[in-house]
């Protein structure tokens, strides 16, 4: 065979195992994050600078999102980019160790312990180390070099380097200096984690999944080519600011740094947040088998949230309103890619299990169809659960109360809970005679 | 643009839709699933290839390149060929060996 028509093999691709642990960690974070609402009320939620609120945000960026789409790469580069990740089972390590790294991070910045925020330091070092170096190893040796593949490349890459920052970022919490202006440094990490990585991934995925799983029309290559674009920008030139400020101290004795390093985001902002999301709701709205379909309404939902995220984000740049932030913050997190994940877990868990478990069956004995694994009314009842807490946690932001806050954080041990029952519902699904994952 | 294309068991892996369909005649009428969101595709052929008399042989069009099929097919010893069309759909011969 020629490099280009190389397979999948079946002993190659990942077990079922390993993104499902991945999967089953994510609504542990979320149930965490709304206990320590509920327990705290309006406290968290005063300004974004409190420590208890940059652990609580770390629960939903890194505990929920990050888990997923960690677990969901690992799956998805084998699919999309026709290679396998090398050494997969070193997954099972990456999980642990990026979960004690979470749960450290988050409870050490919360709780200001030093030496917790050690601890997360290495174990999230090494984690990302373990989960990155084979997955950038099989995405540039993929033999379908496509603009999703490219796209996942990036979006890796902004994954790293966000990383990288946030790691040095988080020794300031370990009772060393902070490496610089802190303001500039915060914005390039998020920046990065939210556009380049989070933006990154779920547009290039979109391209492949939605066509695959919701028969909505291909998107137009040319936004494919100018997300690319955007995301490298996003990523060299911000952190080539930081550098600047970390070697020279630029942005103590000047505004001009920080100013760089925010129009160099405006690009992939408005592709992430208002090309991206239109093109694709309205590749949605022309899919060629329209049916009641909850897993679509949560990406069209995340879609629609995403243009109210880019103006929200502007509006707090703009005004030193800390509820902005917040309300920024919150859009970002649970509203746009909170919804887009949770309604990809919906098409993509089914999917795992019927290929891992069922198609080994499909054609010797009845074997279900994927979507009879995970009933739309489960997918319905989580749909209406989440956009219920979007909309609370909107409320308690503004309101500022406490009562509020700590509806939304039951609404939000809700959501986790019913997300939980839906994928363990459906991971525990075998054919009569089952053979091995 | 270069095009998925991949095969085991039938020769050279055929360079694009039209000598697939030339040289893989024997199939009769292709099952059109374009319609169909994954698996369902999948599970449609997997079930059609069960059926398939030894010498017999199916024809399909996919929603797009089902590289996920083909470690099924050689799980049950099957031949087959597929090839990426230029609207990204996919189109899969399989032949049960006589």
């Amino acid at each position: 065979m020629t490099r280009f028509t190389r397979t999948l093999h079946f002993e190659q691709a990942p077990p079922l195992a390993i993104p499902l642990a991945f999967f089953l960690t994510a609504p542990v974070a979320l149930g965490c994050a709304g206990v320590v609402l509920a327990a705290s009320g309006a406290a968290v939620l005063g300004t974004h600078w409190l420590p208890l609120t940059i652990g609580l945000a770390h629960l939903l960026t890194l505990g929920f999102l990050g888990m997923v789409m960690l677990g969901a790469l690992y799956q998805l580069t084998a699919v999309l980019s026709g290679n396998p990740v090398p050494a997969v089972r070193l997954a099972h390590g990456v999980h642990v160790l990026f979960t004690l790294g979470v749960a450290t991070l988050c409870w050490g910045i919360a709780r200001s312990e030093p030496g917790l925020v050690f601890a997360s330091i290495s174990a999230l070092f090494l984690s990302v180390v373990g989960f990155s170096v084979p997955v950038a190893v099989a995405l540039l040796r993929a033999p379908t070099q496509s603009q999703t593949t490219r796209g996942m490349r990036l979006a890796l890459a902004s994954f790293v380097v966000a990383v990288a920052i946030g790691l040095w970022m988080a020794h300031g919490h370990a009772g060393m200096r902070f490496p610089g202006v802190r303001s500039l440094w915060i914005q390039v990490h998020a920046s990065l984690a939210l556009i380049g990585w989070v933006g990154g991934l779920i547009s290039s995925v979109s391209w492949q999944v939605l066509p695959m799983f919701y028969m909505s029309k291909r998107i137009d290559p040319g936004l494919q080519r100018a997300l690319r674009l955007s995301i490298g920008l996003l990523i060299t030139l911000p952190t080539a600011v930081l550098l600047a400020d970390y070697g020279w101290g630029v942005a103590r004795t000047s505004a001009v740094p920080a100013r760089i390093a925010a129009v160099a985001t405006l690009p992939a902002l408005a592709i992430v947040w208002v090309w991206h999301p239109l093109a694709t709701l309205r590749a949605l709205r022309a899919r060629r088998r329209k049916r009641r379909d909850a897993s679509a309404l949560f990406w069209q939902t995340g879609l629609a949230c995403a243009p109210l995220v880019a103006a929200t984000g502007v509006a707090a740049w703009c005004w030193p309103d800390p509820r902005l932030m917040l309300l920024f913050g919150w859009l970002a997190l649970f509203g746009w890619a909170g919804m887009i994940v949770h309604g990809m877990l919906t098409r993509i868990v089914p999917f795992l299990v019927w290929f891992h478990r069922f198609a080994p069956v499909a054609g010797t004995q009845p074997t279900p169809s994927a979507r009879a694994l995970l009933p739309n009314a489960w997918a319905e009842r989580s749909f209406a659960l989440h956009s219920a807490t979007l909309v609370i946690g909107c409320i308690a932001i503004l309101a500022g109360a406490d009562l509020p806050a700590r509806v939304l954080g039951l609404a939000l041990v809700g959501v986790a809970l019913a997300l939980a029952y839906m994928l363990v519902r459906v991971s525990v699904r075998h054919p009569e005679a089952a053979p091995a994952d | 643009m270069e095009r998925a294309r991949a095969s085991q068991g039938l020769g050279a892996t055929p360079a694009d839709g039209r000598e697939l369909l030339e040289r893989f005649a024997d199939a009769g009428a292709i099952l059109d699933l374009r319609e169909l969101e994954a698996p369902e595709p999948m599970q449609r052929i997997l079930e059609a290839a069960a059926g398939l008399a030894p010498g017999g042989a199916l024809l399909a069009r996919t929603p797009c390149f089902p590289r996920m099929l083909f470690p099924q097919l050689e799980r049950r010893r099957l031949a087959w060929a597929a090839v990426e069309e230029p609207d990204e759909t996919g189109l899969v011969y399989v032949r049960r060996p006589a």
